[in-house]
């Protein structure tokens, strides 16, 4: 009799093992949509995150508060001397801001890739087992959000909408170590280069601007921003800055390490950025 | 009837205040030098396979597991298989040993040990992560460890007096 027992365990085992195969491989193929039971799950789960979320983040704030009155007096020192440098750019950036208008509107140029419309979002939680570098937002299709949306915090560019419920959605990051997660950019110099970024170092904590021509020079220090030219993205959102070029394995290209601008992992408000002139790829969008 | 319920709804808080364990921390402690991951709903599920009924704990482990994979990780089927496997080996193990309970506190931490290498597998198998094995262990797992022990000698004697309760009332 035990025999049997066994038996019907190991069949049990087996056919489990094959419903979590089948299970992986269906979450892991390219779809653009959750089933609706997962987006029924995301946001009745997501409502009773928010709730709780509230409280313990307002009492987690207490502390960070009394930490942040403690440096205030050097902060304010050192933000007192900048603020002089501000009223001049200010008014550079005024300036030209006007003379973009004019020359624009001379061209007969009112569509622009940079121009978009933004969605407040408040993250309410983050994957515990730190794997996959996933937040939820507290926004959803009901608001315009769209999968592949480019995901800004004040500092920059932080990720992208992976999938949209209609009261919540996940933000992937750009850290995620997933090959789709490719976006067209370019380093800010007197020629702009365009290239794309793939993949992020855990180790140097940088992202990877990959295949630069050897011959191209790259100097430390220079920006990256988002080219737009991805189809999704709008223009000119802050990535980051290089702080190193290596060549790659073979000799032939070099990459550099690009320090994100934004914090990945004190994020609290984030902006879902939807860009205003549309784009044939728009429907396909899976490499901005 | 609403004694059915308690279980249920604890495990569902524990689920919630995962992340927000991880999101309300200050990033320092989580992803400084050592990756602190929370697993204290699956140590939870463990216990209750122990203590009170196997099946029950199995159960709880798939729609809990489940639950997990669809709203933190997207994969499914990852925490749907392993919670419940892991706790059924635990608790039969549990049965064989003895019973006390600093014994099944160290078959947790046995059983966490097992769901991280799991987990870590899996995720290498298909390509999320490049983490190398050393890296894994030593930045990652033996932290993991500690926190999740941390929280077993907080909650496992309160825990096993919630289960004793809610069986012999039933």
């Amino acid at each position: 009799m035990p025999q049997f027992f066994l038996n019907k365990r190991l069949i049990l085992l087996l056919v489990s093992i094959i419903i979590l195969v089948a299970l992986i491989g269906f979450s892991l193929q390219e779809r653009d949509k959750l089933t609706w039971p997962e987006q029924f799950v995301q946001d009745s789960v997501g409502f009773v995150q928010s709730l709780v979320h509230k409280p313990a983040q307002s009492i987690a704030q207490i502390f960070t508060n009394i930490k942040d009155i403690q440096n205030t007096y050097e902060e304010n020192k050192l933000l007192k001397e900048k603020l002089d440098g501000y009223v001049r750019l200010q008014t550079e950036i005024q300036d030209l801001r006007k003379e973009n208008q004019i020359l624009s509107e001379v061209l007969d140029k009112t569509e622009s890739l940079a121009d978009f419309d933004s969605i407040q979002a408040t993250v309410f939680s983050r994957d515990p087992s730190l794997w996959y570098d996933v937040l939820s937002i507290n926004r959803g299709t009901q608001h315009g959000v769209k999968e592949n949306m480019a995901v800004i915090t004040a500092q920059g560019l932080i990720g992208k909408i992976k999938n949209a419920s209609p009261y919540t959605s996940t933000v992937q990051l750009l850290s995620s170590p997933d090959r789709k997660n490719r976006i067209s950019a370019y380093v800010q110099g007197e020629n702009d280069k365009y290239f794309l970024i793939e993949g992020y170092d855990d180790e140097k904590e940088a992202l990877l601007l990959k295949r630069i021509p050897f011959e191209t020079e790259i100097e430390i220090g220079q920006q990256v921003l988002t080219s737009g030219l991805g189809g999704v993205f709008p223009s000119n959102l802050l990535i980051g800055e290089v702080i190193e070029v290596v060549p790659d394995d073979y000799g032939l290209t070099k990459t550099a390490y690009v320090k994100p601008a934004a914090d990945f992992y004190e994020i609290r408000h984030v902006i879902v950025v939807e860009r205003t002139m549309v784009s044939d790829q728009d429907q396909e969008g899976d490499e901005e | 009837m609403i004694k059915r319920f308690i279980l249920p709804i604890i495990l569902l808080f524990i689920l919630v205040s995962e992340s927000i364990f991880v999101d309300i921390l200050p990033a320092s402690y989580i992803y400084g030098e050592y990756l602190l991951v929370p697993r204290f709903l699956f140590v939870t599920i463990v216990f209750i396979a122990i203590y009170s009924d196997r099946i029950q704990g199995m159960l709880l482990g798939i729609i809990f597991g489940l639950l997990v994979d669809v709203v933190y990780t997207g994969i499914l089927g990852i925490y749907m298989f392993s919670i419940p496997v892991i706790s059924y080996i635990i608790s039969k193990l549990a049965r064989i040993l003895q019973n006390h309970i600093v014994i099944t506190s160290v078959l947790c931490i046995v059983g966490v040990v097992v769901l991280e290498f799991f987990v870590y597998g899996i995720n290498v198998l298909i390509g999320f992560t490049n983490m190398n094995m050393d890296t894994f262990i030593y930045k990652r797992l033996i932290s993991t460890l500690i926190l999740n022990s941390v929280y077993l000698i907080l909650f496992a004697h309160p825990l096993t007096k919630l289960l004793d309760k809610l069986s012999l009332d039933e």
